[in-house]
């Protein structure tokens, strides 16, 4: 969005997300725009929850009251509503930090001078989804054992035998390839979308009103009401991903854990 | 704040994710097998086949876990 100020139209191009390095560069620790991008969110997101529970009181006043609203959500809406009350809890920590740290990954989109999400690149949803990945097959394994596991995994109960060649590689696919593969993509698809779009409109804003001919302004005004509302879209996007993402994992865990 | 519930166990709608994942498996695997038959034997039929194959079979395993009530 910067590069529009510099003159001519600035298309959207795959290029944005892949940033020349700020420090480390050449080395496997080399840091990027992007990867500034999440490093501030993640510690955003950890320095708003010391705040709210610094000192908790027993009756939450101010920033604790927010903290504690937003726990209460992902117990709630996500945690215990998936996977029931025990599980919900025993697995807490982890849909807590998922959550927030997506949420908080995927609004750097819309905030100035950031202009996209750390969830944008393929790094952070890859990585969150190894571990949900990991996670789930560690939840069933322990709740079952290796065997059974992998017996109530592949076999769907009532196939009859002969059958089993047929279905099992669907099972196979559907489980443990298409499971972290889906989870992935759709949200780094979702929030490059988000962020072309964005892109696309307050580039031919600024080419629109600054540069083109006076003929074009009435365009480029309705190119910037076309960004502000798709701004607006976007913060829903990303709060709904987040969500989605968190919910998933919490669905992925329950899944392994019981038999079916 | 603190709203409890009262599910001590999951509610099941894992289900349903299951079910569209098992849906989209089912075409992915045997359409798949059908592209690498077709590429080995330089033909077009065995892709259409395998995508229908595995659609059919994707809802035999939908009907086998959830349709029989």
């Amino acid at each position: 969005m910067l590069a529009a100020s510099e003159g001519g139209f600035h298309k959207p191009s795959i290029e944005e997300f892949f940033p020349g390095a700020l420090l480390f560069a050449g080395t496997p620790f080399e840091i990027n725009r992007i990867m500034l991008i999440r490093l501030v969110m993640t510690v955003v997101v950890a320095g708003f929850f010391l705040i709210a529970m610094r000192r908790p009181k027993l009756v939450p006043r101010g920033v604790q009251n927010l903290g504690e609203y937003a726990l209460d959500f992902v117990r709630i809406h996500i945690a215990e509503e998936v996977m029931g009350r025990d599980n919900g809890r025993r697995f807490l920590p982890l849909l807590t930090t998922f959550f927030f740290l997506v949420w908080a990954c995927n609004l750097a989109g819309v905030i100035p001078l950031f202009n996209i999400a750390g969830s944008a690149v393929v790094g952070l949803p890859l990585v969150l989804s190894v571990v949900t990945y990991v996670v789930f097959n560690y939840a069933g394994i322990k709740s079952q054992g290796f065997g059974r596991y992998l017996k109530n995994q592949l076999i769907p109960t009532g196939v009859p035998v002969y059958m089993l060649p047929l279905v099992m590689p669907i099972e196979l696919v559907s489980t443990f390839i298409l499971r972290p593969f889906t989870l992935t993509v759709r949200l780094l698809a979702n929030m490059m979308a988000g962020h072309l779009m964005l892109v696309l409109f307050f580039s031919a804003t600024s080419f629109l009103l600054f540069e083109a001919s006076a003929l074009f302004k009435p365009v480029g005004v309705l190119s910037f009401a076309m960004g502000f509302v798709f701004t607006l879209f976007e913060l829903l996007v990303q709060f709904l991903q987040a969500y989605i993402f968190t919910m998933l994992t919490a669905v992925y865990i329950d899944l392994a854990m019981h038999e079916h | 704040m603190s709203d409890e519930t009262d599910k001590t166990t999951s509610t099941g709608d894992g289900d349903v994710w299951r079910l569209i994942s098992t849906l989209v498996a089912g075409p992915v695997v045997w359409g798949g097998i059908g592209y690498l038959v077709d590429w080995a034997n330089d033909s077009r039929i065995f892709l259409p086949i395998g995508l229908g194959f595995g659609f059919v079979l994707g809802f035999y395993i939908v009907y086998v876990r959830h349709g029989r009530g």
